[in-house]
């Protein structure tokens, strides 16, 4: 799931469900400045800090807004750092 | 209806109820406030210089206007002269983030339509302007560019060249995607008659910009009040009569030319000279209106200094905000398969909706359904008709 | 030209008319407010409401209507004790000013009679503390509100 902007209290709610709702394996990229720790709204009234504060997160991609090439390059590297959860030739019981 | 997921990417979720009576809309309520921050408020504790970065995030397809509107309400509160150069700037960068907001638009509404080629191929034309605003600025979206005084930077060497053979290719593309929204029965299905507005609604409701324009009311403020370089860089107002979405299709298309045409007129007749002067830390007592014709509309602020350093007051009234009753009414009287297509007809800046909680007047239900499964819901109701 | 054409509505209103370099304004009592909008709104050319803003001034709450025609700005401003903050909502005539009264409704606690998002939230969350002040009333803290929602 990638997620930007700010947690507004409407948002963090419906932000959380939508994670419990992923089916695993899931991660979490949280994109750009104000998904990273809140950014140049870090102190207004209605904008909480980064989105980390309600769902874990594996990826942060920095930038306001970071360019595309960064977010392809990040998502890249998460994508082909995840181990393989099966190692071959054997089942996995959990 | 499954619930939606929360889409990223500059979109921002909004919230609709809609009142269905059988299959047609009969009443809606927005809710507004996923994305309220308290900007206005957090303004009153930074200094006027400050204020800029943080205005020009309020919206990421608009935000160089977010910042004119606020730098030059302030130097107008001063009263403040800034150089002609800086005026010049500011106008060229101010239409080049209007062409890539119509684009934006465009492409969105292709894939809200279901036309999905149409998306990639204006989003592909897109990147050429965001290049451009780059390399003026240093940034494709947040550019920081205008300042209090002027303009943070000057044109780099040799970049005129490459802005001037960028537009020639952008008004290409926008004459083959005029042709291309009147014959392809794609999106005429979907927008021909849907959305209609008219010249009633406009002046009961008072919306802004291309929504206005749409109904044949010749209402632009580059035009009636003009700002950095528009006094002598006139655009041509565009309007429609039609009032409906397939007429905002053209309008928008015919805002892009006339846009690139500007920005070439401004890079023959821009003055040389200082593109910034020094600007006081602290801004005389007085109460200032502004506004600029923002790609959506006419975006407003209200700024008051009590003569520090720090603003008492600011108010920004965003061109969306302006136009919400307007597409309530847009919407009435249309099956719930036209929602994404009329609401991305207005050109919301705070994006498509996340959730729309829809009321079944009749039978007294109500459910949620989530923004992705109504553009499929549409995409599905249009191919099986 | 616009103070000339202010100049009857503001004596029939007991209102005063200034004018500036853009602006036009038009300050009547709150009681008066309503007709002063109807007056402005028809006065020759389309008169476009761009929005209504509201101030905390310390004592009183200012509440400014921006009307644009094409020209200046008439600005029609009224001031309400913030004791009890309440005014007559144009939505009545005037229906494009919902959304504007709505957010002032949300940010300052004026409470605009007839309104159809009165006692409704239209921007802020539902989880604003209900028994903290408005947000843009001064003295407002936001750290305060920020760790009342959890979000500090």
């Amino acid at each position: 799931m990638l997620v930007t902007g700010v947690t507004n209290p409407m948002m963090r709610e419906r932000l959380r469900t939508v994670y419990e709702q992923m089916p695993e394996p899931r991660h979490v990229v949280a994109i750009g400045a104000c998904a990273l720790g809140g950014g140049v709204m870090k102190d207004c009234y209605s904008a909480g800090g980064g989105i980390d504060s309600v769902i874990p997160v594996d990826l942060y991609i920095p930038g306001c807004p970071p360019r595309p090439e960064a977010i392809i390059y990040g998502i890249l590297k998460l994508v082909t750092g995840i181990p393989d959860p099966v190692p071959e030739g054997e089942a996995v019981v959990k | 209806m499954p619930f939606g997921p929360v889409h990223p990417s500059l979109k921002e979720p909004e919230y609709f109820k809609l009142y269905l009576e059988g299959e047609r809309i009969v009443h809606v309520e927005p809710r507004i406030g996923y994305v309220h921050r308290g900007i206005e408020r957090a303004a009153q504790e930074r200094t006027w210089i400050k204020n800029i970065y943080m205005f020009e995030r309020i919206c990421g397809i608009c935000s160089f206007h977010h910042s004119l509107t606020y730098t030059e309400g302030v130097e107008a509160l001063a009263p403040f002269e800034i150089p002609k150069r800086a005026k010049y700037l500011r106008e060229l960068v101010a239409e080049l983030e209007r062409i890539h907001s119509h684009l934006l638009w465009l492409g969105l509404l292709g894939h809200w339509a279901g036309f999905d080629t149409l998306f990639m191929w204006i989003w592909k034309d897109r990147e050429h302007i965001l290049d451009l605003e780059e390399a003026i600025s240093g940034n494709r979206v947040n550019k920081s560019y205008t300042t209090l005084g002027g303009v943070r930077n000057d044109l780099p060497d040799g970049l005129a060249d490459r802005i001037r053979a960028e537009m020639a290719y952008v008004e290409k593309r926008a004459e083959y995607y005029k042709s291309l929204v009147q014959s392809e029965e794609t999106l005429v299905v979907r927008t021909k008659g849907r959305g209609r507005i008219n010249q009633e609604i406009a002046r009961k409701l008072c919306p802004v910009g291309p929504l206005l324009r749409c109904t044949g009311i010749a209402r632009d403020v580059r035009a009636e009040d003009p700002y950095a370089a528009y006094g002598e860089v006139p655009p041509q107002v565009q309007t429609s009569n039609e009032g409906d979405i397939a007429s905002l299709l053209t309008l928008r298309l015919n805002e892009i030319t006339d846009s690139c045409r500007m920005v070439k007129e401004t890079l023959e007749k821009m003055p040389s000279g200082p593109y910034r002067v020094n600007f006081p830390r602290s801004v005389p007592a007085g109460e200032a209106s502004y506004h600029v014709e923002a790609p959506r509309g006419e975006l407003f602020y209200f700024v008051k200094s009590g003569g520090g350093s720090t603003p008492e007051r600011v108010k920004v009234r965003t061109s969306t905000l302006a136009n919400i009753l307007t597409a309530t009414e847009m919407l009435k009287g249309h099956a719930l398969a036209d929602v994404p297509v009329v609401l991305t007809g207005m050109d919301p800046c705070f994006g498509c909706m996340d959730r729309i909680s829809v009321v079944d007047v009749d039978k007294a239900k109500e459910w949620t359904v989530g923004g992705e499964a109504l553009r499929r819901y549409g995409i599905e109701y249009y191919r099986r008709r | 030209m616009s103070s000339e054409e202010l100049g009857p509505l503001a004596s029939r209103l007991g209102g005063t008319v200034t004018a500036g370099p853009k602006t036009t304004v038009l300050s009547v009592p709150p009681e008066k407010v309503v007709e002063a909008c109807k007056g402005v709104s028809s006065l020759p050319g389309w008169y476009h409401l761009t929005t209504i803003t509201g101030m905390d001034l310390g004592q009183e709450i200012a509440i400014l209507y921006h009307f644009w025609q094409g020209k200046k700005f008439i600005q029609v401003r009224t001031q309400v004790p913030k004791s009890s903050p309440r005014l007559h909502s144009i939505t009545g005539d005037l229906a494009a000013g919902t959304i504007y009264e709505a957010e002032i409704q949300d940010v300052l606690g004026v409470a605009f009679e007839g309104n159809p998002y009165l006692g409704k939230r239209l921007i802020l969350p539902d989880t604003y503390p209900p028994d903290a002040p408005p947000p843009l009333q001064k003295g407002t803290d936001p750290h305060k509100i920020k760790k009342m929602m959890e979000l500090e």
